[in-house]
């Protein structure tokens, strides 16, 4: 195996979901609606770190930026974005409830359409329907997409 | 704010609307429900531009991919990977790579038996779920199995201490295939020679059943021996999703490790086969003939990402000049049906062109150069279109000729020089159609044909040529569905042979092209006579038993069930069918043509299952004669839908509409006439199915279609008639003026004796709506008449007439006072 390291999302899916709920899995009926709540999770555990960092930035003190975070590049721009898109999904829900799980489980959890599918008890097709609604009116709310990744930040 | 006060509501019904529909779809639709509401419709059209636009970090798992989720994982990271020294019987000497799902290590036995190197391979913690660990186990066995000197051997395998499965394998003291050619300078046939092992050893796995699907450069070493190896064969399939059941992330996680190698297959997330393989096994061989990657990587797009651009810098087009372009094309075609069947196929190919011998992905030379042709030049669909039906049209007058030199041969040759005249005149026509010629744009079919039109002047001194070029001008235009064109240059026809002292040979074939131009746009009574005019000629010449007269006796059957005396076409076309069946034989286009028509009439007559049949065997029969991407083949399609939709057998039908619509919209272009009848019946079926908004959409882009293809048409009011109804199952108030529209056009285009049974439709259909809306007694009038039309077609055991009976009985019991005054 060879190549750049990639970000081992799977880990940090399973991780978000034995943040949340109890490591029996009792209460929930099968796989697929464990992945809609790990998906749920996910959201809410990079939302909750983009409020952290983002207030520790403002000086709010609980971790203040180091050198070693703006290394990454773009870290407080991520949290904005994060911010933003958490405000938008919000008002999405009031559009359709369903809109925002479809934007947890394929953009928090990078789900596939089909995973989706199973998870939110809906057809591929909806998903794929949904997700394409979701993603005109988060256009229509926060702008055009960021890119892909950050640009790189110059070393001070 | 409540859902219903939300402003955004309606214009997501809409966007949702448009979004189930093709993209080409789109525009009909949303004509038709925005109707002049601006701003709504720049609303809605902004939000499908953002829908459709580009991903940003909109991709699944973008949110994963950002700083704060790398962040995260950075810190964690620190916490969770401790190393490991000891693997079973293996000591891990260093870290040696490291993936997405595993570290590897060089090791060695540890347990002094032998001295051995083998690469460890270790899952990583949170992929180490049961069913992986489970996966491990089982895969084992079959990899273990897998012995080929091309591919790197399984050697060991176990559960760590902390419960993560590993994997030991032959180490490979190598260079990765693509840097090993290159830094040795390797000629084009030493590359393709490497290839041709690495393919021979993807076969060797695959008859074991094992797909690698993973091949890349980085997964084939090359030894300081030049000896090839595979390594991690079968490996990504047991860190693959279906190990995983519905585990999701891991298949993102497959996808971000080498997404630019990805199969279109794998990409959509559908089922890995051996095909999969040899589309990885075609990229390497466009890496190692080019020198460089055949695609970008785009990781987690799942979207279309169809194929590599094969535009290539100029080192690349020396080398894959010709047959090695071909095999590479053939080896990653879009579809895996296109592909080679195995990569042993892929192999022997290439051998051949070590050989210099001719290759299998060039053995359909034509239809290969006119592919490149097109592709070179950049020619529209539209004009790849007029450019088959010249081929197709010039095919049937050759043959025309080939018939009639054996029954005259004094006049052979002066008919072969007119054919070459003909032959000259169409080919002239491409001529300056070259992108330098016209400035790089597109040249459109009009242009082509209007060009047609001017040159044919220049052939008026020579009156057969002339005559001749104006028909097969005039077939083209109507098989491209411009009809008011066709007519100008098929009645010119007509009139100079009749002109003739002399029955002029070419007459009845003539007539019978206009004639088949009348009966298209509904003109029947025209049709009829045009056709019994031709067989007047055409009988006397040669007899019943003759081509060119059954055809006339075929098309003149289908004319007789248009106007709805379908008893009287069945027995027509009944014939028609067993003469072509003496003629050719069973398997023959011709007896394919006579079962789809003899099927239609049948099937209007009411015998819907010997209709079934027939249709069925006209499909298979041209699938195999002209294969699937012909309009005719579309045809039959299109109307064994129709034929089990009448029956509501929908599910069945729907698929197979579908499919012909795509069919007719790829060769015919999105709007022939011939497209518009597909919509209908769509239409049809979706509103029985009981999805009106579709169908009403469908309906609308098949009533503008042929509004402006044919102008005032019985078929636009067949559109009409069923937009109309299905804007009635929504409420729509619209609905009374589309039936009266419908009405005014069917009663004005199709007078006589009898009614046409078209006309019965919409009255039924109005009726039926007037009767909800205004009461059965102004709805009554309109019923009656349309079961009065169907007793007359269709006789009193029709079930169609049984239908106008029971919508009679229906809406007159609304009105129970009434009901006694026309009793059934």
């Amino acid at each position: 195996m060879s190549g750049a390291r990639t970000i081992d999302t799977t880990g940090l899916v399973h991780e978000a979901y034995l943040k949340l709920v109890d490591q029996t899995r009792a209460g929930y009926r099968d796989r697929s609606h464990f992945f809609a709540v790990a998906a749920r999770a996910m959201r809410q555990i990079l939302v909750d770190e983009a409020r952290r960092r983002s207030a520790g930035k403002r000086g709010g003190g609980v971790a203040a930026v180091t050198l070693e975070e703006d290394r990454h590049g773009g870290v407080s721009a991520d949290a904005d974005f994060l911010l933003s898109l958490e405000e938008a999904l919000q008002s999405l829900g009031r559009l359709d409830p369903r809109l925002p799980r479809v934007v947890e489980c394929r953009f928090f959890a990078g789900l596939s359409e089909e995973e989706t599918a199973d998870a939110l008890g809906v057809s591929t097709r909806t998903v794929q329907r949904d997700w394409m609604r979701a993603k005109a009116w988060l256009r229509e709310e926060m702008g055009p997409p960021p890119p892909s990744s950050p640009p790189p930040r110059a070393h001070a | 704010m409540s859902a219903d006060s939300d402003p955004r509501v309606e214009a997501d019904r809409i966007l949702s609307g448009a979004l189930d529909l093709a993209r080409e779809d789109r525009v009909p639709y949303l004509d038709c429900v925005c109707g002049q509401d601006v701003a709504l419709r720049s609303r809605v059209e902004r939000l499908l531009e953002a829908a459709e636009g580009e991903a940003g970090r909109w991709t699944p798992g973008g949110a994963l991919s950002g700083p704060i989720a790398a962040a995260m994982l950075e810190e964690r990271e620190g916490e969770s990977e401790e190393a490991c020294e000891r693997l079973g019987a293996w000591r891990l000497v260093r870290e040696i790579g490291r993936g997405g799902m595993a570290v590897v290590f060089l090791s060695e036995r540890a347990d002094g038996q032998f001295f051995q190197h083998a690469a460890v391979k270790l899952v990583k913690r949170g992929v180490d779920t049961e069913e992986v660990v489970a996966r491990f186990a089982q895969e084992r066995q079959i990899l273990a199995s897998l012995q080929h000197p091309g591919i790197a051997r399984l050697l060991d395998g176990g559960v760590s201490p902390d419960g993560r499965p590993w994997l030991a394998m032959e180490h490979v003291d190598g260079e990765p295939i693509d840097l090993w050619a290159d830094s040795r300078q390797l000629s084009v046939r030493g590359r393709v020679e490497m290839l041709v092992t690495v393919a021979r050893a993807v076969a060797a796995a695959h008859r074991r059943l094992v797909v690698h699907r993973d091949i890349k450069p980085s997964n084939i070493l090359v030894t300081e021996a030049g000896e090839v190896k595979l390594l991690d064969f079968g490996i990504a399939k047991i860190l693959d999703t279906e190990a995983w059941g519905a585990a999701p992330a891991t298949r993102t996680v497959m996808r971000l490790l080498t997404p630019e190698y990805a199969s279109p297959e794998q990409i959509r997330g559908e089922p890995v086969t051996i095909s999969s393989d040899v589309y990885q096994l075609g990229l390497l061989l466009y890496e190692l003939l080019s020198g460089r990657r055949a695609r970008q990587s785009r990781p987690g797009t799942v979207a279309d990402l169809p194929r590599p651009s094969l535009a290539a810098p100029e080192r690349l087009r020396r080398r894959l000049s010709g047959d090695l372009d071909a095999i590479v094309e053939k080896a990653i075609a879009a579809e895996p049906d296109e592909r080679y069947h195995s990569a042993d196929q892929l192999a022997e190919d290439l051998e051949r062109w070590l050989h210099h011998e001719p290759v299998l992905a060039r053995r359909s030379p034509l239809s290969h150069r006119a592919r490149q042709f097109v592709r070179r030049h950049r020619l529209g669909a539209s004009l790849a279109a007029v450019a088959a039906l010249f081929v197709a049209v010039y095919a049937v007058t050759v043959t025309g000729y080939a018939g009639r030199i054996a029954r005259e041969r004094d006049r052979a040759r002066a008919e072969a020089r007119k054919a070459d005249e003909v032959k000259r005149f169409l080919l002239s026509l491409f001529e300056g159609s070259r992108p330098g010629d016209t400035k790089g744009r597109e040249v459109t079919a009009a242009e082509l044909l209007e060009k047609g039109r001017s040159r044919l002047k220049a052939l008026e001194a020579e009156p057969e040529v002339y005559v001749e070029s104006l028909e097969v001008l005039g077939r083209i235009h109507r098989e491209l569905g411009r009809y008011s064109d066709s007519e100008a240059l098929l009645e010119e026809a007509v009139r100079r042979l009749r002109a003739r002292d002399s029955d002029p040979p070419r007459l009845p074939a003539a007539l019978t092209a206009l004639g088949e131009l009348r009966r298209r746009q509904m003109r029947l009574p025209e049709a009829e006579a045009l056709f019994r005019e031709a067989l007047k000629f055409q009988l006397p010449r040669s007899g019943p038993a003759d081509e060119e007269a059954v055809s006339a006796m075929g098309n003149l059957g289908l004319t007789l069930n248009d106007r709805g005396l379908h008893a009287e076409a069945a027995r027509m076309l009944e014939r028609v069918l067993s003469a072509e069946e003496r003629l050719h034989g069973g398997e023959h286009l011709h007896v394919a043509v006579a079962s789809n028509d003899l099927a239609f009439a049948l099937e209007n007559g009411g015998d819907t299952a010997a209709a079934e049949r027939l249709y069925r065997r006209a499909i298979e029969l041209k699938r195999a004669l002209i294969g699937e991407e012909h309009p005719s083949f579309a045809l039959s399609l299109h109307n064994l839908a129709r034929d089990l939709s009448v029956r509501g057998k929908h599910t069945e039908a729907e698929p197979l509409v579908r499919k012909a619509l795509a069919i007719k919209r790829r060769i015919l272009g999105r709007d022939h006439s011939d497209v518009a009848l597909s919509l209908i019946v769509l239409g049809k079926i979706r509103l029985d199915r009981g999805d009106p908004e579709e169908a009403e959409s469908l309906y609308c882009e098949a009533a503008s279609i042929q509004r402006r293809a044919l102008g005032a048409h019985p078929l636009v009011a067949t559109a009409l008639t069923g937009q109309a109804t299905a804007a009635a199952q929504r409420g729509d108030g619209a609905a009374e003026e589309l039936y009266v529209e419908a009405l005014g056009i069917l009663k004005k285009k199709l007078p006589g004796t009898p009614p046409n049974p078209r006309l019965a439709g919409t009255l039924l259909a109005y009726g039926a709506y007037l009767c909800s809306r205004a009461g059965a007694e102004e709805a009554v009038p309109f019923l009656e008449e349309a079961r009065r039309i169907r007793l007359e077609v269709y006789g009193a055991e029709d079930y169609r007439y049984a239908e106008a009976s029971a919508a009679l009985g229906a809406c007159l019991a609304t009105a129970p006072a009434r009901a006694a005054r026309a009793p059934l």
